[in-house]
Formats: structure tokens, sequence, C-alpha cells
């Protein structure tokens, strides 16, 4: 029981990665339509620039914002540079596009920071906490309660403040949102600025843990594609909780569903997703979508 | 090769019927002197040259099989990657722990791209766009991963191996490589020919309907999930069959040569070259095959694959962006505006306005 | 100098023009009706005013040229818009609909300002404060309508421009509607340019008739005028379509 309990610990303290990626690609996918299938290597983009930082002599939470702070500008750049020549309703050009900017953007680290798996440092030090027979690591504790304040200030920042009215404004409605005097490229590339923030705290996160290398964020990207799609793109608590989702149940069964682990659980979480979806097509929170006008 | 790509359809619409017979259409002339041209390349270059020509065609045999299904069925696959290797595995492991021939291990690759093709595509056709995409996504990732896994069945990092050339030269007077590039031309012409003939039957003219809307097509009394399921098992086919060729080709198939990456890549093939094109498809696999080696004369070592991989993307975002009909769609309206200018010349009309489409907001 | 000067106001989707050489002027503080069939080009009239289609022709509003100016900046010069089929924003509470119509204001003038309109808007329509903490997609077609006249009022525009009000709503409804827009002119200072297929209902509030007709005006004057109506009738009956 107490090994139960402890897997699907450890799997829902893996679930907040996949949660904050699965919530940039929501945050993303709301705004501009697009599934942006390189908000793994964004996130990857950031642990480097954190790493980079960390070796050039800066102290690892500098370097983890600055890191935070690039991918935001890195995001505001890639929507004004590329995403936004591409018409929103083309869904086959946006999932080529997104395909793009994997590639791309897997090409450009690869050729900056090499192949080879580095050990990122854990910001939060080595401690371990035990607790009814549970074991709790600093690391696991301290990406829990940064992934979770970083959703709060996403919520907050989402529902209660004008900037968050006006991305949700020109994410719902871009043509109402003019008529109303907002640029939608600008609240645009906002939205993206936030959702590569997001995704860049979830890089930070897993690359102690995970070892930073190019593919670091492949099999997390899939898990958030799963998760989103388990919770409902559209919802943004839908997102963060099929991430959660995810995480426990993946390490449940990869731990005791024969033939699963490691990389294989992925083929399990779409398994969740595909059980899910056949009842629900829209995801646990999403509403089923309806023609509009 | 240098001739204008002219094409009998045009893109984006669906067209009424061509009544002239084929072979008095420019694209058939086209094909001719393409075939003749390809036909003589073997005695004119070099073992090497033909060996990366060989795998030029066997790829694109897998580039137009993803033409099938993103040009002319709407579906965009990012998984064909996996297909093919699945292909090229079936076939190898057929030969080396079956003791197959070479063509009946062409056959089974072909009998497991089909069951692969309906296996995935079943689910496929009903999901459509993102969810489409993701689920191909995950399996061209998943693709190496049960490489490794199984590797007591597949050979793991080593792979499986031919012991001999798939297609020796019957004759002395051919080498190995001369002999092999003319079969897998020969295979990559049949292909054409027979994805040509596809999409210009019936069920081509019901696929235009599915792509200019399923509302359309239904009304139309077309069983858009049937149509969709048979094109997709078609793709899988000819996609398996690509990925044997391409095994004969190198002799081997390791995991490392079907990363995600790699079926990405495919895709950029099929749009860069042109989704709708078949000389676009040949195009792509060109450049899927010559890029790293170009890359690598720029930076030597690992970075090069990468500044391949940097190219392919650049050039997919331009495509995406600015020309989405590719290389050889490119080609065609440059042709076609050619042609319309010396018309006008002719005619003293006055030049048509370019259509600017300038929307400010969504 | 009237408040808007629209001359040889051309629109285009695509290659195809649906808007030819329009000449058009509204005075300050006047309700103008602009009528037509379906299909004359009135929406686009409207839309190529918010530069929200491709436009040539000059387009002067209080004196600016319009030209090459964005959607959301010609909304922030004073134009409001309520679009046809409303564009309410579903998702959103009734009130956060209320405050992104004042969201251009807020970043230079004070709050204060916002708070007195958004009393007034709900002392105008109950209904709204009412219902406003429930999604915009609960209410009926004539309370989304207000919501969207409403919504646009609160950015103080200077001249609003109605499209299709009457579109869905029951009789009833839309003459209520009417005198409400009516009664706003005063309250909210405003100049209306009301785009409407309901010539009876738009002809009761507006003091000049527009008639638009395959995209011309194919006849302008005062809307108690005799001429209008028989040029209305012209336009409805199949008198006018040699025109």
């Amino acid at each position: 029981m107490i090994e139960f309990l402890q897997i699907g610990l450890d799997g829902l303290m893996t679930g907040v990665v996949y949660a904050a990626l699965a919530l940039a690609l929501g945050v993303v996918f709301q705004g501009t339509g697009m599934l942006n299938l390189s908000q793994g290597e964004l996130a990857v983009v950031a642990a480097y620039i954190a790493w980079s930082c960390v070796q050039a002599g800066i102290p690892i939470w500098p370097a983890i914002a600055i890191a935070v702070v690039a991918s935001a500008a890195l995001g505001t750049a890639l929507y004004q540079g590329v995403v936004r020549f591409v018409p929103p309703h083309r869904e086959d050009s946006l999932m080529t596009l997104g395909v793009t900017l994997l590639l791309g953007l897997n090409a450009i680290i690869s050729i900056i920071w090499g192949t080879d798996p580095r050990g990122f440092p854990s910001p939060f030090g080595t401690w371990v906490v035990h607790l009814a027979g549970l074991r709790l690591t600093s690391q696991q504790i301290g990406g829990v309660v940064l992934v979770a304040a970083t959703m709060l200030v996403m919520a907050l920042l989402f529902t209660r403040t004008t900037f968050g009215l006006r991305l949700r404004a020109v994410a719902q409605n871009p043509r109402s949102a003019a008529f109303l005097g907002l640029r939608s490229g600008l609240w645009l590339s906002a939205g993206w600025a936030a959702a590569c923030a997001v995704g860049a705290v979830a890089g930070v996160v897993a690359a102690p843990t995970l070892g930073l290398s190019p593919a670091m964020m492949t099999v997390p990207l899939l898990m958030a594609l799963a998760a989103a799609n388990l919770g409902g793109i559209g919802s943004r608590v839908g997102v963060v909780v099929g991430g959660l989702i995810i995480g426990v149940l993946t390490a449940i069964g990869g731990r005791y569903i024969p033939g699963l682990g490691g990389d294989l659980n992925v083929v399990f979480a779409f398994a969740i997703v595909i059980a899910v979806v056949l009842v629900k097509p829209a995801g646990l929170f999403g509403r089923e979508s309806v023609v509009r006008a | 090769m240098s001739a204008p790509v002219v094409h009998t359809e045009p893109t984006g619409r669906a067209t009424a019927p061509d009544i002239r017979p084929r072979y008095r259409t420019p694209g058939f002339w086209t094909a001719v002197v393409a075939v003749a041209i390809a036909v003589a390349v073997p005695f004119l270059v070099s073992d090497y040259d033909l060996f990366n020509l060989s795998r030029v065609a066997a790829v694109a045999i897998g580039v137009a099989s993803l033409n099938l299904l993103t040009g002319f069925s709407g579906q965009v696959s990012l998984g064909q990657g996996a297909t093919f290797g699945i292909g090229g595995y079936a076939a190898m492991m057929a030969i080396r722990y079956l003791e197959w021939p070479v063509w009946v291990a062409l056959l089974a690759a072909i009998a497991v791209g089909a069951l692969v093709g309906f296996v995935i595509g079943l689910p496929a056709v009903r999901m459509g766009g993102f969810n489409l995409g993701l689920l191909t996504i995950v399996i061209a990732a998943l693709f190496p991963v049960l490489l490794y896994r199984f590797s007591d069945f597949t050979g793991g990092q080593a792979g499986v191996t031919l012991a001999a050339p798939a297609f020796p030269s019957p004759t002395d007077s051919l080498t190995d490589a001369q002999w092999s590039y003319l079969v897998v031309l020969t295979l990559l012409v049949l292909t054409i020919a027979f994805l040509d003939q596809l999409v210009a039957r019936r069920t081509g003219r019901a696929l235009s309907l599915i792509r200019a809307g399923r509302i359309l097509a239904v009304s139309n009394g077309v069983d858009v999930e049937r149509l969709k399921l048979q094109f997709f098992v078609i793709s899988s086919v000819l996609a398996a069959l690509g990925g044997a060729i391409f095994a004969f080709v190198l002799g081997l198939v390791v995991p490392e040569s079907y990363p995600l990456v790699f079926s990405i890549t495919l895709l950029v093939a099929s749009v860069v070259g042109g989704s709708r094109s078949w000389i676009g498809a040949i195009l792509g696999a060109a450049m899927v095959v010559y890029l790293p080696s170009l890359a690598s004369s720029v930076i030597p070592g690992e970075a090069s694959a990468y500044l391949a991989q940097l190219v392919f993307a650049v050039v997919l975002g331009l495509c995406v962006i600015v020309a989405s009909s590719g290389i050889a769609g490119a080609g065609r309206r440059l042709a076609s505006s050619i042609e319309r200018v010396l018309r006008e010349r002719r005619a003293t009309a006055p030049p048509t306005p370019p259509s600017t489409t300038r929307e400010e907001i969504r | 100098m009237s408040l808007l000067e629209i001359e040889g106001l051309r629109a285009r989707y695509g290659r195809v023009e649906v808007l030819h050489a329009v000449d058009l002027r509204v005075e300050e503080g006047s309700i103008v009706a602009l009528l037509g069939a379906n299909g004359a080009g009135k929406s686009t009239l409207l839309r190529a005013i918010c530069r929200a289609v491709d436009t040539s022709g000059s387009c002067r509003f209080a004196g600016m040229d319009l030209d090459g100016r964005s959607t959301a900046t010609v909304a922030r010069l004073g134009i409001g818009h309520v679009p046809e089929g409303r564009g309410t924003f579903t998702d959103f509470s009734v009130e956060e609909n209320l405050r992104i119509g004042a969201i251009s204001r807020t970043s230079f003038r004070s709050r204060s300002a916002v708070q007195t309109d958004l009393d007034l808007i709900y002392e105008t329509f109950p209904v709204l404060r009412e219902f406003r903490r429930r999604p915009a997609a609960a209410l009926s077609g004539g309370q989304a309508q207000m919501l969207a006249v409403a919504r646009a009022l609160l950015a103080r525009p200077r001249l609003l421009l109605v499209d299709e009000p009457s579109l869905g709503l029951a009789p009833l409804t839309a003459r209520d509607l009417f005198e409400r827009l009516s009664g706003l002119r005063d309250a909210w200072e405003l100049t209306i340019l009301l785009a409407e297929q309901n010539a009876k209902l738009s002809l009761a509030i507006a003091d000049r008739a527009v008639l638009l007709s395959r995209g011309r005006v194919v006849h302008d004057g005062p809307s108690g005028d005799l001429a209008t109506v028989d040029a209305i009738h012209a336009d409805y009956l199949g008198g006018g379509a040699g025109r």
C-alpha cells in the first residue's frame, strides 16, 4: 500500500511538469488555434539558457528568472516573426507550422549546445523528507511549489487583471476585440509570451531529473499533449488537471502493468486519452464545440 | 530535367474531368522525357552517385505516399516515417529470419503496411485534423523506442543487415549498383503511375470533394470515412514498400534511421516539393538525401546534420507561409504567369491587377 | 464639417468589389438609417469604415483621415461598432463583456468614469445588471443585442455603427430596441449610423435615410420624405432592379 501511494505521489510530482507544459499548449491553442508542437523544445531552450547562465557564474535563481524572461521574449518573437503570417483557420498549415518550429528549434539547440546530456543543478537542494513512510525529495517538493506558484500567478493574471481580460477577448473573438480597440497581434503575442514563460518553468523543473539534452522534453511533450486532450484543450483548468491525472496514472500503470515502463508509458497515456475521448470527445473539462458564425 | 513542370490539374479546387487523352497532355510528355533521362543516367555517373539516386527514388516512394494523404485527401500524418521504417524492418526480417526471397519479402512489407494502415487508419480517419496529427506523432516518436525495447527481435542498435545485395545484377554488362538503380527506378515509376491513375479516377474527384468540405462530400453521396480509410491504407502500403526498397538499397535497417525527426522530414519533403505533385515528391526526396551531405561540406561533424535540419525547417516555414504549393507549385505558377504575360502582350490587353487580400483582423 | 465624410469609397472581398464609389455624410448628432436589400453592401460599408475589409477611397472621421489605420485604431478614435450577429464574448460573463468594452479607456482615464458609465448602463438596461454574473451565452437574442450595444457604448464612442440589430429578434423586442437606440443618442451624445433591413423600424427613429442597392447609393434624403418611401418600395418591390 505504501509503495502504491509512493508511486502515485511520484507520479503527481512528475505530473506537474506535464500540467505546466499542457497549460502552455492550451494558452497558445486558445489564442492562435495552433497546437504548438515546439512547446517542448521551447522549454528545453529555457533550461539551456538557465544552464548557460549558471556556467557563466550567475546563481541558479537569477539564472532561472533570466530563462523565463528570455523564453517570454522568444515566444513573442516567434509569434510576431512567424506564426502571425499563417491564416488561423488553416488547420493543416498550423499543424505543419508546429512541426516546423519543432524541427528548427531542435536543430538550433543541437548546434548551439550539442547533443551530449548535461547535468542540471537542482535549485532546491538535495534534502529528503520522510512522512508516514512516504519519501519526498527536495527537488519534488520544490518543483511542485514552483509550478503551483506559476499556475497561481497565471490564474490571477487571466481572471483578475485587465491584461488577462484582453488576452481572453482576443483569443475568443479577435474580430469583436478589434472593434473594441484591441490590437489582436499585440495581445496574441502576449499570450505566446505567457505560454512560453510557463513552459520555461516546466523546463527548469524537469531538467535536474531528466538530465539536460535536446530530446529532454520529447516524452513530457507527448504526455502534455495527452493531458491537453484528456482535460480538453479549451479549458485552462482542464489541461492542468489532465496533466496531473496523466502523471499519476502513467506512474502507476508503468509500475503495475507488465511490459510498460519508461518511454512506453506514453502508450498508456494515449490509451487513457482514447478511452476518455470516445465517451467525451471534448475532454473532461471541455465544452462540445459549436459552429460559431 | 529543366523542362517546366506542368500539371494538368490546377491546385486547390475540384476540376471538371479532363477530356483530353492522357498522352496529349504536357505533363505526360514531361514524365516521358524525365523517365528517358533517368534511364540513361546509370551509364553516365559513378556507382556512388547511383547509390544516392536509388535512395532518392526509394524515399520518393515514401514521400509520394504521403502526398496521397496530405495533398489529395487533406490528412496530415506525422508518422509516415514510422510506417516507412516498419516496411523496411518487415522486409529485412523476412529475408534474414525467414529466408524468403527478396520479392516475397517486398510483398510481406506491403502486407504489413496494409495491416498497419488499417489499424492506425481506423481511428485516424475519424479524428482528422489535430487529433490525427497527435496520434501519428506519438506513433513516430514511439517507433524507435519500440525497436530498442524489443531488441531480441529487431537486433537493437545493430539492426538487421543483408548478407548479399538485394538486387544482384543478372548480367555482367551491368554493375549491381546500376541494376539496383534501374529496379528501384522502375518501382518508383510504377508507383507514381498507379497514384496518378488513382487520383485521376472517380475516387480522386470524390477526394477533392472531401478536401473542399465534409458536408459537400456527404451531400454528394461520398462515404467520407470509408474513402479516407481506403487512402490511408493505400498510403501506408506504399510507404512500407518505399521503406522496404530503401532498406534493400542500404542493405541494413537500424533504429537511428527512423527517429521522430525522420517522419517530420518526410512531411517536409512532401510539403516543400509540393504535396499535390509527383515530381514534387521526387524533388522533396532529393532534398532529404542530398541536403545533409551538402551541409556537411559547410560544417564538419555532428552539427552538419542539424544544419541540414535547420535548413529543412526554414524552407518548410517559408512554404507554409509563402508558397503553400511547394517548389513544384511555384514552378507551375511561374510557368503559367509567363504564359499569361506572353498571351496578354499578344492581345495587348491591360494586365490584370494582382489579387491582394489584406485583412487587418482575423 | 460633418462628423463622417465618405467619398468614393470602394470595398472588396478578395477580387470581388462590393462597394462602388459610395459617397456619404453623417452629421454630428443625427441618426442615419442605411437601408437596402440583402447583399446591397450595408454591412460592408460599416466594415469599410472600420477598416475591416479591403478599401480604397476617402473616409474622414472628425477631420481625421482613416486611410491606413487599423481596425483597432479606428475604434480608439471614437467609432463604436456593434457587429452583425452581435459578436459578444459568449464565454465571458455579462459584466466582463461590458468591462472589455471600456478596456481602451482604462489605460489613460480614471476608473471612476468607467464605473459611472457602467452604472448608467445598468440603469438603462436593468436586465443586464440582473444577469451580470451569467455567461453572455445564456442571454436571449434581445438581451444579447442590448449587451452588444452597451458594450460598444462603454468605449464612449462619438459615432456608433449598428449592424442589423433587429436580426433574429421578435417584432416587439426589435421595436423596443429601436426606441432605446433613439433614447441613447441623447443620453450618450451619439451619432448613429444604422444598417438595417427593416425599413419601417429604422425610418421611425432616423433623421435621414440612405438607400443602398448593389453597392451604390441610390437615394439619400430626410427619412420623412415621401421620395424615400417610394425609393424603398421601388427597391424592394422590384422597380429598382434596373438601376
